[in-house]
C-alpha cells in the first residue's frame, strides 16, 4: 500500500512536496515501514488508487485495550472497516490502527466496533483522504 | 513530508476573514452549499466552513443528481456544472450469483433540457457548487474542521474550528455536516445514536474504459448515460444493492449494505463488491476497465424515526446530518439541496424579525412538513425495519425470480402447462403461499 501526497489543490506545502514528484504524487513510506502490518492484498490494491495527505496525528483510537482483548471474539473492527485499518495482531495481542489509510466514512463509530470502543474524530482540517472523482 | 503543522491559510479566505457573520455554514456539501449561495445571493454575509481542501475532496456517492430539485437552487446548472453524463436510461435488476432478469425505462424526454438526471463525481460538482456560492458573494473557508459550537445565554452563537484563533460568531449556525453528525450531537439535537442499524456502508470504485466502449456496452447515444440499480443475492444475500452508472470515460460501481448486517455476519463491504464485480452480467460491462479510486461512505437510513431536532436556539440542521435520506433508492443530494435551501430562506425570513430563537426558527420544520423532504420520509418511515427483517428480498426471492425465468426460457421437452406446474411446485416448496402473501403485504404496506 502507497501512501500518495500532493494535488493541484494542495497548499503550499504540497506545492514544494511535489516539486521532485513523478507524475503530480510522491509516494510516502507506506504503513508497514512506519511499525503497521500489510493488510491483504485486496484493499491494499485499492487504498493504492487513493490520495491521502497525511497527518502524523492520529484521529483514531481505541477506547480500551482490554476490551478488545478479553471481550470481543471477533475483532469485528477488522472485517467492518472498509479500508481495513484495524488489524488485531495475535503476537502482541492487541488491534493496531493504521490510520493513515482510514477513508473517514464513520462506521467504526457507528456500530463497526458492537463494543464503541473506538474514538473516531475526523483529521485535522486539509489531511486525510482527497478523493479526485468521489 | 510537511505534517504535524497548522496547514496554511487556506487561498483568498481565512487570513481577511471577519470574525463575525450572520450566517456560518458547516460543511461544503450539497445542503450546505445550497444554503450559502441561496444567503450569499440574497446579500446576507455568510461563511461555509469545509473540513476538505476543496468542497468535494471528502465526498462520494453513486452518484445521480436530479434536474428538478438541482434547479430549484441552481437554475440551468447543467448548462456549466461538470457533469459527466445525463442519464437516459435507468434499469433495475435482479441478480443472483450467475444471472439477472433486467427491467430498463428508456425516455427520449430524458436525452433534451431540462434533462432528468446527471451522472456527477462529487470531488468536481461539489467544487463547482462552492465556486457559484463564492460568486454570489460568500466566504468558503476551506481546510478548516468545525470542532464546536459557541454557546452564549444556552443558544449557539457561532463555532470553533482547529485554526488558531478559530472561533468565529453568527447569529444563525446551519448544521450541514453529513451522515457522521458529530456536532449534531454535541447539540443536543440527535436523536437516534450513531448505531448499525441505521445506516448503510457504502463502497464504490471508479473504473476507466475509453468512452466508445461505455456507448457500445451499455447501447448509448453518445455523450448519453445508463443508471443500473441491481438487487438480489449479489449482496451476499443481505439487505442491500448495487449500483453500476457510467460517467464519460469511466463507470462507478458499488454496493451498500445495512451496517448491522455486515457486522453480525462478519462480512466485509469490499468483499461484497469483489464478487459482485465477478457476477457474469456485470463482469461483462466492466471488462478490461482499469481502477481509478476506491472510496467508502455512510448512508443514513434511520428515516423519519431518526431525524434529529432540526432546529434549536441559534441552529439549525439539514442535509444527511439531519437524515434526510429516502431509503428506498438513498437519493439524498436532492433532498439536501432542497433542505439546505429551505434553510436558508427561514433565515431570511427570521431576519426580517430580528429574532433566531427556537420559536421563531420552528418555520424551518413547517416548511418541510409542507414539502416533499418530509413527505417522502414519512412515507417510507418503515422501509429500513422492512428491508432489515426481510432478507429474503435480497436473495431467496430474485433467485427464485431468475429460476422461473430461466425453466420459462429454457426450451426442453416438457410442454409449456406442464412447465407451469412444475414452477409452481419449486416456487411453493421454497416459499409457503401464506408467508408470500404477507411478505408481499407489507412490502406494500412500508414500500409504496
Ligand atoms: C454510495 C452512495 C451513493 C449515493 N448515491 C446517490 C445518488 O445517486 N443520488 C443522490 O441524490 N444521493 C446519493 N447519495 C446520497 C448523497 O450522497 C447524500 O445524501 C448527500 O451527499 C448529502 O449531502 P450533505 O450536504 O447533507 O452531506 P455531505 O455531502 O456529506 O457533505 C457534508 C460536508 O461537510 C463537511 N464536513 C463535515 N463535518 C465537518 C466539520 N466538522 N467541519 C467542516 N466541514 C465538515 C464534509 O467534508 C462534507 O463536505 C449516495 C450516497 C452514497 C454513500
Ligand atoms: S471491534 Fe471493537 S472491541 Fe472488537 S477488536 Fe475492534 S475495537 Fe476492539
Ligand atoms: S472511519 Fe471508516 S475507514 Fe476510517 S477507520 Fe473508521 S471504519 Fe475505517
Amino acid at each position: 500500500m502507497s501512501l500518495k501526497y500532493g494535488d493541484e489543490n494542495q497548499g503550499e506545502e504540497a506545492g514544494a512536496e511535489k516539486k521532485d514528484a513523478p507524475a503530480g504524487a510522491r509516494v510516502l513510506p507506506g504503513p508497514e515501514d512506519l511499525g503497521f502490518p500489510q493488510p491483504p492484498p485486496a484493499v491494499a490494491n485499492k487504498l493504492g488508487l487513493v490520495k491521502f495527505n497525511l497527518d502524523r496525528e492520529p484521529h483514531l483510537r481505541i477506547k480500551d485495550a482490554e476490551v478488545c482483548r478479553r471481550r470481543c471474539r471477533q475483532k469485528f473492527c477488522t472485517h467492518s472497516c472498509p479500508a481495513q485499518v484495524y488489524h488485531w495482531e495475535s503476537e502482541g495481542k492487541k488491534i493496531s490502527v493504521a490510520y493513515e489509510g482510514c477513508l473517514e466514512c464513520g462506521t467504526c463509530r457507528s456500530g463497526g466496533c458492537p463494543y464503541d470502543n473506538i474514538e473516531m474524530r475526523y483529521p485535522r482540517g486539509g489531511y486525510g483522504v482527497q478523493y479526485r472523482f468521489g | 513530508m510537511n505534517s504535524g503543522k497548522n496547514k496554511p491559510a487556506p487561498a483568498g479566505a481565512a487570513e481577511s476573514a471577519p470574525a463575525r457573520f450572520d450566517v456560518i455554514v458547516v460543511g461544503g456539501g450539497p445542503a450546505g452549499l445550497a444554503a450559502t449561495f441561496t444567503l450569499a445571493r440574497a446579500g446576507v454575509s455568510v461563511a461555509c466552513l469545509e473540513r476538505g481542501s476543496w468542497s468535494g475532496s471528502k465526498n462520494m456517492m453513486g452518484g445521480v443528481i436530479y434536474s428538478h430539485p438541482t434547479s430549484r437552487v441552481f437554475p440551468q446548472f447543467w448548462r456549466e456544472a461538470p457533469l459527466e453524463r445525463h442519464v437516459t436510461r435507468r434499469d433495475m435488476w435482479f441478480a443472483t450469483t450467475d444471472s439477472a432478469i433486467k427491467a430498463s425505462f428508456e425516455s427520449a424526454d430524458f436525452g433534451v433540457e431540462p434533462y432528468n438526471s446527471f451522472t456527477v463525481y462529487r470531488a468536481r460538482f461539489d467544487k463547482w457548487l462552492a465556486a457559484q456560492a463564492t460568486a454570489a458573494g460568500a466566504w468558503m473557508i476551506t481546510e478548516t474542521l468545525v470542532e464546536d459550537l459557541l454557546r452564549e445565554d444556552g443558544r449557539v452563537a457561532g463555532i470553533r474550528s482547529g485554526r488558531p484563533q478559530g472561533d468565529l460568531e453568527a447569529d444563525v449556525v446551519i448544521i450541514a455536516e453529513g451522515v457522521n453528525s458529530f456536532l449534531t450531537e454535541r447539540a443536543g439535537l440527535a436523536s437516534c445514536p450513531p448505531q448499525a442499524a441505521n445506516v448503510a456502508l457504502a463502497v464504490k470504485e471508479v473504473l476507466a474504459l475509453p468512452k466508445e466502449k461505455i456507448e457500445d456496452r451499455f447501447d448509448l447515444e453518445p455523450g448519453a448515460g445508463a443508471a443500473i440499480e441491481i438487487i438480489g443475492e449479489i449482496t451476499g444475500g443481505l439487505p442491500g444493492t448495487g449500483f453500476i452508472y457510467t460517467n464519460r470515460d469511466t463507470i462507478s460501481i458499488g454496493v451498500g449494505v445495512l451496517l448491522n448486517s455486515l457486522v453480525d455476519n462478519v462480512t466485509e463491504a469490499y468483499t461484497i463488491l469483489d464478487k459482485f464485480k465477478q457476477q457474469p452480467q456485470l463482469r461483462r460491462l466492466i471488462q478490461g476497465a482499469s481502477p481509478r479510486e476506491y472510496s467508502a461512505h455512510l448512508i443514513p437510513e434511520g428515516g423519519y424515526r431518526c431525524m434529529p431536532q432540526l432546529y434549536g436556539d441559534g441552529v439549525l440542521v439539514a442535509g444527511d446530518a439531519a437524515g434526510m435520506v429516502n431509503p428506498i433508492n438513498s437519493e439524498g443530494a436532492n433532498l439536501a439541496l432542497l433542505s439546505g435551501q429551505m434553510a436558508a430562506e427561514t433565515v431570511l425570513a427570521c431576519r426580517q424579525q430580528g429574532r433566531f430563537d427556537r420559536a421563531a426558527l420552528a418555520l424551518y420544520q413547517r416548511r418541510l412538513e409542507r414539502s416533499v423532504v418530509i413527505q417522502d420520509l414519512k412515507k417510507y418511515e418503515n422501509a429500513t425495519p422492512f428491508l432489515a427483517s426481510h432478507p429474503q428480498l435480497f436473495g431467496l426471492y430474485p433467485e427464485l425470480m431468475a429460476a422461473l425465468a430461466r425453466e420459462f426460457l429454457t426450451v426442453d421437452n416438457l410442454s409449456k402447462a406442464n412447465k407451469e406446474k412444475l414452477l409452481l411446485k419449486l416456487f411453493r416448496s421454497q416459499v409457503p403461499a401464506r408467508r408470500l402473501l404477507k411478505d408481499l403485504y407489507d412490502a406494500w404496506r412500508s414500500l409504496t
